[in-house]
């Protein structure tokens, strides 16, 4: 087997670890001087905290500390600083974290977090994004207009209201867009909040050494943006913070944000620094840390007889919950990405993100675009309907080309965009397309087939960056070191297969450092956003680059001629004219030693980094600007067979073709986008938080809170189109999150097909379904 | 992690257990059979129960025993509803316990934990109830057998320190044809199962000297074998339609509406299943 470089499927390097059972994550270190932490959390969505007695919890033996929110009375969030880690004044979410206790075990403390009785006064609840909206509905914070804005300039909050974003892209005429427009549809969408379910629910270790340092282990996608947080909040230098990411059991994105970490080291501080481990339960996983938003969407598009699309307006309002975290800057991404891969001259969109008393929200995987595809995917697929139309066919029609405009007035071009037309057109083989939307099969049953295209970007900080070390050792074999955390995909697999491709040597001669330590790993900026190959790659390629200038020099005095002269590949610097003149690494790389023994040279240390250059913050007025460097793009379809007797169906076949510029591991990207896909299915046909009227959670725990299970995955179908973006690492895109995004909108075009009636609101449940059915008099 | 302490007993007898259980609550300590486990445990976790002992009564052999004999099959109340799919004696409790939960915990979910169960579905009676199974049960006055019309009322109606010890079915029972339906939130559930979840609806109905007999879970609170439901399924001349639109006016108490389903979806898969039932048992 070919283990040089890129476009091979080499094993992800953790992968025996993982299959024995010995890779460790960060709940597996026990220590004997370790504490333990147990959250006592919100019972009430909105509630007046009266008083908080500690007396009885205080009376189980073991008891080291009890934490609550007035003893630390800060106030902060990436955005705006509208959250303190243990509720002050009120609370404003169930599940939200009020006390922590911490204890000889994990036993004693959550005993004793049983024992912290909250007295609360409660308070009308905001159930929904569209209550929010309502001028007479309860606030969720009242001191919105003082809070401190971190972002300027990206964040616009309404004071007096719960609207805490609105973010405008205005683009063309939409006046002429109408006056151009023959065949007009609008429609409306709503969409759950869901969770992340990462296999490792969040979880975090802290302590204070004796010398002020501290010291934070946690399960995160985010180690650096950890140690930013906490020496802000905190008021440390950041280097008296160091934080470690081992292996992560599952992020999409619910561990970008810095949640318990907080806790954890509000509750070592209690306890004179001693190292404190909080784990969150699943129930707690699912209500006290971030989930997925949820969205309120009306769109109505435009467009000629032909199919030409005209004009398009958009309203996006998106339940962020009770904090803001990451909302505000979802909201962003949204309407820059508001018209999809689609050519759209005349829209307008408005994209808001309002306080609910829900549980708060953060990225989760494609960071808000699974959610606003499926209101624009839904609409195209009525607009086709409308047109008399081939869905696939409008799409193709539509689809953006170099040289066009994206909403924010990104010029296109075959590298920040790719080619989704190939996509379509491979997408239309894949799935057979061409065989009917919608089957009769006889019995009741009704096989039907739906689409959807899908596009983003990332939304990164215009200041992002990445940079990598590699160092050689003694055998001739390399050391990998990055700031990017292992939370599943194969990144740093990738990563060296970038590093052996520009080296030409076998990739199992190159060790990626796994664990991130910010006090010895080199930065990168947070392991989101698809970017971890993009921005991490060329770093890689930049550090290739000098270490490979350095093994030249020293193997020129070697071999005696000047370095232009010499190529590295195999481990080995050659001679270019004849590679059978060369000397090993190995004798080079830690110092070359002459036969008469003197030495000259050194250990060779090649370091490279990235910033990612052209970003700029969106105009607030018309949402001119560039969030992220590239585009990846791709089509999508799924397959049902519906009983149209009792409204069950099965998904039968799904399939992505995805422009991944240039794919680096076939099967590591396969299972990336499958990983997505299956997600996607899971949201689309049964995922969602419910709350009471009260606004309490009603299934936080996976008894009924339904994933996709083995067994009901359909026949995954994943092909790619190699169109390569000149900027990435050997013109790959990120594709990482991408699975997900048309996957919810293109089942419930299958399904709205089948059913011939129009499902705009998931989870498409046999019941949901029926009732639409019923709705629609069938 | 269970957040308190509590005592731990793993007698070898029947007798052993219930007296242990008795001795306990002379002392003032509330204690619980302990069979799976999975409810006592997953319920402690969120102190939803909290016990101060268990009496573990998985190593009680007799609890432990199939056994056919005297035209009846005795099914210990210990046996793990994957150990009962794994004999396959009596198919229609195969299908009603094999969907229930996934098959990992079905390792462990025991018969007797799933018709004691608090949460509410108890799909295993659906099949008991249909065939007119006996129960076994001990206490510290004894043993007594009742068939289990006498008994199951909505819940299994135990007394304070009352163990089940198993069940007894009539062999004619075991073979008789049979319709076992269940339907999740998420669809339906095939045989073997291909999906998890809380009923929506789940029924057993077996053809029985002549007639239909037939059980519900999901559909109320609780799960219930009517006599007037039957009745309406036995009629003669009387149109498939109109049978379920009566069977369904009569059904024991208002059609649940909760998380899991609508009354409205629900009674919507009511009758689609009694339509199936109708037309493969009639
Ligand atoms: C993930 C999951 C999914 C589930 N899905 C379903 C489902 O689809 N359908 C369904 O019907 N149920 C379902 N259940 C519920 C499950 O069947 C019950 O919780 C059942 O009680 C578990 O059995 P156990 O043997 O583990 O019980 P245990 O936890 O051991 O005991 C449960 C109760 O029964 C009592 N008990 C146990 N054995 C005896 C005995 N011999 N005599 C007297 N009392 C006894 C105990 O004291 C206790 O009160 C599910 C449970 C889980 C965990």
């Amino acid at each position: 087997m070919n283990t040089v470089g890129i476009g091979i499927s080499i094993p992800k390097k953790e992968s025996n670890d993982k299959v024995t059972g010995r890779a460790k994550y960060n709940t597996d270190h026990i220590r004997p001087e370790l504490l333990h932490a147990w959250m006592v959390t919100s019972i009430y969505a909105h509630a007046r905290i009266k008083s908080i007695d500690l007396a009885k919890a205080y009376k189980i033996t073991g008891v080291r500390a009890i934490v609550t929110g007035d003893s630390c009375p800060i106030l902060c969030g990436p955005a705006i600083e509208d959250w303190s880690p243990l509720a002050r004044g009120k609370v404003r979410y169930f599940g939200e974290p009020i006390a922590v206790v911490v204890g000889d075990s994990e036993a004693i403390a959550k005993e004793a977090a049983g024992l912290v009785q909250v007295e609360y006064e409660p308070l009308p609840v905001v159930n929904s994004p569209a209550q929010a909206f309502q001028a007479d509905s309860p606030k969720v914070h009242e001191d919105l207009a003082i809070y401190e804005i971190v972002q300027a300039g990206t964040i616009f909050p309404q004071p007096g209201t719960n609207i805490l974003q609105h973010v405008k892209v205005k683009k063309g005429d939409l006046q002429k867009g109408w006056q151009e427009s023959e065949v007009v549809v609008e429609a409306s969408y709503s969409l759950p909040q869901a969770n992340h379910i990462a296999m490792e629910p969040r979880n975090a270790r802290a302590e204070i050494k004796p010398d002020g340092q501290v010291i934070i282990d946690s399960s995160t996608q985010g180690p650096f943006n950890i140690q930013k947080f906490i020496s802000k909040y905190f008021k440390l230098d950041n280097s008296k913070v160091t934080v470690r990411a081992p292996l992560v059991g599952g992020g999409f994105g619910g561990k970008t944000t810095v949640h318990v970490e907080f806790i954890a080291y509000l509750a070592s501080r209690a306890v004179g620094g001693r190292p404190v481990k909080l784990v969150e339960s699943r129930e707690q996983d699912m209500t006290s840390s971030p989930c997925m938003l949820g969205l309120q969407a009306s769109i109505k598009l435009g467009a000629a007889k032909d199919g030409t699309l005209k004009a398009g307006e958009f309203t996006l309002i998106t339940d962020v919950g009770a904090y803001c975290d990451s909302g505000s800057e979802m909201a962003r991404g949204m309407a820059a990405d508001c018209s999809g891969p689609y050519r759209l001259d005349n829209l307008h969109c408005d994209a808001y993100s309002v306080y609910t008393n829900h549980t708060f929200v953060t990225a989760f995987r494609s960071f808000s675009r699974l959610s606003s595809t499926f209101a624009l995917e839904r609409t195209m697929d009525k607009l086709a309907f409308a047109l008399g139309m081939d869905p696939l066919e409008l799409r193709k029609k539509n689809a953006l080309r170099p040289g066009d405009t994206s909403p924010t007035m990104v010029r296109l071009n075959k590298n920040n965009f790719g080619n989704l037309e190939a996509c379509l057109e491979k997408l239309k083989t894949l799935i057979n397309w061409d065989e009917g939307v919608r089957v009769e099969l006889g019995n009741g049953k009704v096989r039907a087939k739906g689409a959807a295209c899908l596009w983003k970007t990332s939304s990164s900080s215009p200041n992002a960056h990445s940079s990598a070390i590699i160092i050689i050792n003694d055998d001739g074999t390399l050391n990998l070191s990055v700031g990017a955390v292992e939370i599943g995909p194969g990144s740093k697999t990738c990563l060296a297969q970038i590093l052996a491709e520009k080296l030409r040597m076998d990739v199992n001669k190159i060790h990626v450092i796994m664990e991130v330590d910010t006090s010895a790993s080199p930065h990168h900026w947070k392991t989101v956003a698809s970017m971890t190959n993009y921005m991490v790659g060329n770093a890689v390629l930049e550090a290739a680059r000098d270490f490979i200038r350095q093994l030249k020099t020293i193997g020129g005095i070697v071999l005696k001629c000047p370095a232009e002269m010499l190529e590295v590949g195999s481990g080995r610097v050659y001679l270019r004219e004849d590679p059978e003149i060369f000397v090993d690494i190995k004798e080079i790389g830690s110092g070359y030693q002459y036969p008469e023994g003197n030495a000259i040279g050194g250990q060779i240390i090649g370091r490279g980094n990235f910033i990612m250059p052209h970003l700029l913050p969106m105009d607030p007025s018309t949402g001119r600007g560039r969030l992220g460097p590239a585009w990846a793009v791709g089509a999508q379809a799924v397959e049902v067979e519906f009983n149209q007797r009792d409204f069950s169906y099965k998904i039968v076949r799904a399939a992505t073709v995805m422009d991944a510029g240039k794919v680096l591991n076939p099967k590591g990207a396969r299972g990336v986008v499958m990983g997505g896909m299956s997600m996607g299915l899971g949201y689309g046909s049964r995922e969602a938080a419910k709350y009471s009227t009260g606004g309490q959670r009603e299934n936080p725990q996976l008894r009924t809170y339904h994933l996709l299970r083995l067994g009901e995955n359909p026949q995954y179908l994943v092909e790619f189109v190699e169109t390569p973006d000149i900027n990435g690492p050997y013109g790959m895109r990120g594709i990482a999150e991408h699975g997900i995004i048309g996957i919810p909108a293109a089942l419930a075009n299958a399904l709205s097909a089948a059913a011939q009636a129009d499902l705009d609101c998931p989870p498409l449940t046999p019941q949901a379904i029926w009732q639409a059915c019923k709705g629609a008099g069938k | 992690m269970i957040p308190f302490d509590f005592e731990y007993y793993r007698p070898e007898t029947a007798t052993e257990a219930v007296t242990l259980y008795t001795d306990l609550a002379g002392r003032g300590k509330n204690a619980r059979y302990f069979g799976g486990g999975t409810e006592i445990i997953s319920f402690c976790r969120l102190y939803q129960l909290y016990p101060h002992a268990v009496i573990d009564i998985k190593g009680i052999p007799e609890l432990n025993t199939f056994e056919q004999k005297n035209g009846k099959l005795f099914i210990g109340a210990a046996k793990t509803l994957s150990q009962i799919q794994e004999s396959n004696l009596f198919p229609l409790l195969n299908y009603c316990g094999g969907r229930v939960a996934d098959h990992t915990i079905r390792n462990k979910i025991t018969l007797g934990g799933n018709l004691c169960a608090m949460i509410p579905y108890r799909e295993t009676s659906l099949a008991l109830l249909v065939s007119e199974a006996e129960l076994v049960i001990q206490n510290r006055k004894g043993k007594k057998i009742l068939p289990i019309s006498e008994i199951f009322h909505e819940s299994l109606r135990l007394e304070d320190g009352d163990l089940l010890m198993g069940v007894h079915i009539r062999e004619e029972c075991l073979g008789a044809p049979f319709v076992c339906l269940k339907k999740t939130s998420d669809g339906n559930v095939g045989y073997p199962q291909d999906r998890v979840g809380y009923p929506v609806v789940s029924v057993a109905a077996m053809r029985a000297d002549n007639k239909i007999q037939a059980a519900f879970s999901g559909v109320c609170i609780f799960p219930f074998r009517s006599r007037t439901v039957e009745e309406v399924f036995n009629k003669s001349n009387l149109p498939r339609e109109e049978k379920i639109r009566q069977a369904v006016e009569v059904i024991p108490a208002a059609i649940h509406d909760d998380m899991i389903s609508s009354a409205g979806y629900r009674e919507f898969v009511l009758k689609s299943m009694m339509a199936e039932i109708l037309e493969r048992l009639e």
